[in-house]
């Protein structure tokens, strides 16, 4: 018996099907190539990259937002590390501010906002609340409204980095002040509104933080309010 | 005659087949596409989660405050994946470098508002490289 008799006879169908194979060399050749391109098709068609870019941008965001929260849970510890020298606190946070713009500026990221402190002192009378506003918008704001109970105090051409001081004087009782500040620049206006709840027993400082932190990636915003108890 | 036509033909199909192969292969698969590089996203968000981790200690500060970057090294040991170096470094703004020359060297920054004791903000650097 010769080799392929016994391929025919050993494998039976296997046998038939290599001797077609033999016989329709091109089409099997046709056929192959067509299984080919289909499976490469598939294969690419299964690999969606744009939703792959899209996980890594998730990604690199989620990066960024933790970036700004570093600096929104360190401009609130530049605050309680200020605490014995509450006379200083403000001037802290602000410097603590710029020098984030000046971190995230080397890493190709725009640090923008506004930082607002209003504090008093329960022990003097009558009662001055400190109001500090520091300019971080990245451009001259044109005119900023202040007001606070029934004052209002208008400051124009702050420039990009300044910072107002205000002071605002008179008899107030234990209960919530409402803070209204009106800034616009030559592309925006604004109204923002801190709260701080008065109580002639207790000296206390509000901060309110606007800021956005924008890359070429993601854009993080947040707005926030946070009211410390003094000494 | 038969035969060698048989034999053209099939030629003749082979060629068909590689070619059709050869030309979807070059239309479909000629535009330039890379995959997205993962690895560099996730060794920043490591590294910044483990300084993260490291800040939520009582001493991390101290450290920090003193410039004492063997002691940040140490204690990122544990954390930081085993296949990749780093360095650590603490500055105010501009940082130094690692001497190691690599062209992947990527770095990923924490900043820190200091001390009661000492409230000039700092920033923690980590630089990476394989």
């Amino acid at each position: 018996m010769s080799d392929r008799g016994k391929l025919s006879y050993t494998c039976g169908h296997d046998g038939v099907t290599m001797m077609m194979m033999k016989k329709n060399k091109g089409q099997v050749f046709i056929i192959l190539s067509i299984i080919i391109i289909t499976t490469m098709i598939m294969l690419k068609t299964g690999l969606n990259i744009s939703q792959i870019m899209e996980n890594k941008r998730y990604l690199e965001a989620g990066l960024e937002q933790m970036q700004f929260q570093n600096i929104r849970d360190e401009a609130l510890k530049t605050v309680q590390i200020s605490y014995y020298n509450q006379s200083g606190m403000a001037d802290n946070l602000d410097s603590f501010m710029v020098y984030a713009r000046q971190v995230t500026d080397t890493k190709a990221m725009d640090l923008n906002g506004v930082v607002v402190t209003a504090s008093y002192n329960h022990s003097t009378s009558p009662y001055g609340i400190n109001i500090t506003f520091l300019n971080l918008l990245g451009t001259t704001i044109n005119h900023l409204n202040i007001t606070f109970n029934t004052s209002s105090n208008i400051t124009t051409s702050i420039s990009d980095g300044s910072i107002v001081r205000v002071n605002f004087t008179g008899s107030y009782s234990s209960m919530d002040y409402t803070i209204k500040l009106f800034f616009n620049t030559s592309y925006t206006n604004k109204t923002d509104y801190m709260t701080i709840p008065f109580n002639t027993t207790k000296s206390k400082m509000t901060v309110l933080i606007d800021m956005s932190l924008k890359s070429y990636r993601s854009e993080q915003k947040e707005l926030f309010n946070q009211t410390f108890v003094l000494i | 005659m038969i035969k060698s036509r048989k034999g053209i033909s099939k030629t003749f199909e082979s060629i068909v087949a590689i070619l059709s192969m050869l030309t979807i292969f070059i239309i479909y698969f000629s535009a330039k596409q890379t995959l997205p590089d993962f690895e560099i996203i996730n060794r920043e968000m490591k590294a910044f989660n483990s300084i993260k981790a490291l800040v939520e200690g009582n001493d991390f500060r101290q450290w920090v405050l003193s410039n004492d970057t063997q002691i940040l090294n140490t204690k990122l040991l544990t954390l930081m994946p085993n296949d990749i170096n780093y360095e650590t470094f603490v500055c105010s703004v501009d940082c130094g470098r690692p001497n190691a020359t690599s062209e992947r060297m990527i770095s990923v920054s924490y900043i820190i508002a200091g001390d009661v004791k000492d409230v000039r903000p700092r920033q923690v650097v980590v630089y990476m490289w394989s």
